[in-house]
């Protein structure tokens, strides 16, 4: 988004005074700006915690992998500022697929892989533990039949940040 | 006999607009859901129409009204890239103009599922902002499950012509 701002016939002197307001301003609407950033990362992390199947994620038990981390944890908001670009990102592509590979089986839903696809993939259901899957022995092949239903995290948090910035920049428009 | 509420005409409306979309471009055989988890019981190409959140708006000072702005998903789910690029320009060709939102009436026998019984036409949902994605899972496609091989996610945010008092 680009803003263009135009300077009309001015007294001398008067020029000065405008920039400042200008610069100022320019201020303001970043405020503004992270402002939607913050109120987008919230309600994107709300969206997953609201919709948790089971309430101990099995990555916050001390056997978990390491290189694992819970989805709302890999979920940052990236601000960008060098002075003439302002702008910011929420979840850095790279780390998601690094430390939370499930972030996009979550959001569009489908079929996880079983172990015919990943023959690594083996571990054990424990019932008494809120139906965790854990990896490690007696090692049974898992064969999910039941698909994930999707989240739409990402399209529900585009959606927010689109209205936020209609309001925001309907404020400026004459 | 009852009247299905705002948000399931709503959901109704969509998948008889894309059924009729698919009638009239010669795409043949392809199932029109709203059950995420109906689609992988039955065989690709298929679509998968579901509800978002909603936006109720109120449309001035002084009165109660509103109007309400939902978010509509529709799931691609094709046999190959090919078709799913062609069945996805096809549905956005045809649904960017909007669409009509209907009033169904639907009968219901003891023991039995509900059938339509007849439906009127009640206003239009017109569109406010569509996007269209592909769904990358970031797994080769051949570990994937047949039906996520070649999905595409199309995503609108379409506005009820009708204001609610």
């Amino acid at each position: 988004m680009k803003f263009k701002v135009t300077l009309k016939e001015r007294k001398r002197g008067q020029l000065k005074s405008e920039i400042r307001f200008i610069t100022s301003s320019i201020q303001e609407f970043k405020i503004n700006i992270l402002d939607i950033g913050q109120k987008a990362e919230v309600k994107m992390k709300g969206i997953i915690d609201a919709n948790r199947q089971r309430p101990v994620s099995p990555h916050d038990d001390t056997n978990a992998r390491a290189s694992r981390k819970s989805l709302i944890d890999t979920i940052k908001l990236d601000v960008f500022d060098s002075g003439d670009i302002f702008s910011w990102g929420l979840g850095n592509i790279s780390e998601l697929n690094q430390y939370s590979p499930h972030w996009a089986m979550i959001n569009w839903g489908g079929l996880p892989p079983s172990t015919k696809d990943y023959p690594t993939l083996r571990g054990k259901f424990e019932p008494d533990g809120g139906g965790l899957f854990r990896k490690g022995k007696p090692y049974f092949p898992i064969y999910p039949t039941k698909p994930i239903r999707p989240l739409n995290y990402i399209e529900t948090t585009t959606n927010m940040v689109r209205t936020s910035l209609e309001a925001f920049t309907n404020l400026f428009r004459r | 006999m009852a009247l299905y509420r705002i948000s399931r005409n709503i959901e109704k409306s969509t998948i008889d607009r894309i059924n009729t979309i698919l009638a009239e471009n010669n795409w043949l055989g392809i199932a029109v859901e709203k059950t995420f988890a109906r689609i992988y019981e039955i065989s690709c190409p298929s679509v998968c129409i579901r509800t978002g959140e909603t936006a109720h708006k109120f449309i001035e000072v002084g009165t109660d009204a509103t109007q309400r702005e939902v978010q509509i998903f529709i799931d691609i789910f094709a046999s190959n890239e090919g078709q799913m690029l062609d069945l996805k320009d096809t549905l956005v060709e045809c649904l960017k103009h909007g669409w009509d939102y209907f009033e169904y009436n639907v009968k219901r026998e003891a023991g039995q599922d509900a059938v339509y019984d007849s439906k009127a036409r009640c206003g239009r949902l017109g569109i406010v902002s569509f996007t269209e994605a592909p769904v990358n899972f970031n797994i080769p496609k051949s570990d994937l499950d047949i039906h996520d091989r070649h999905r595409w996610l199309i995503t609108i945010t379409a506005k009820y012509s009708k204001v609610e008092e």
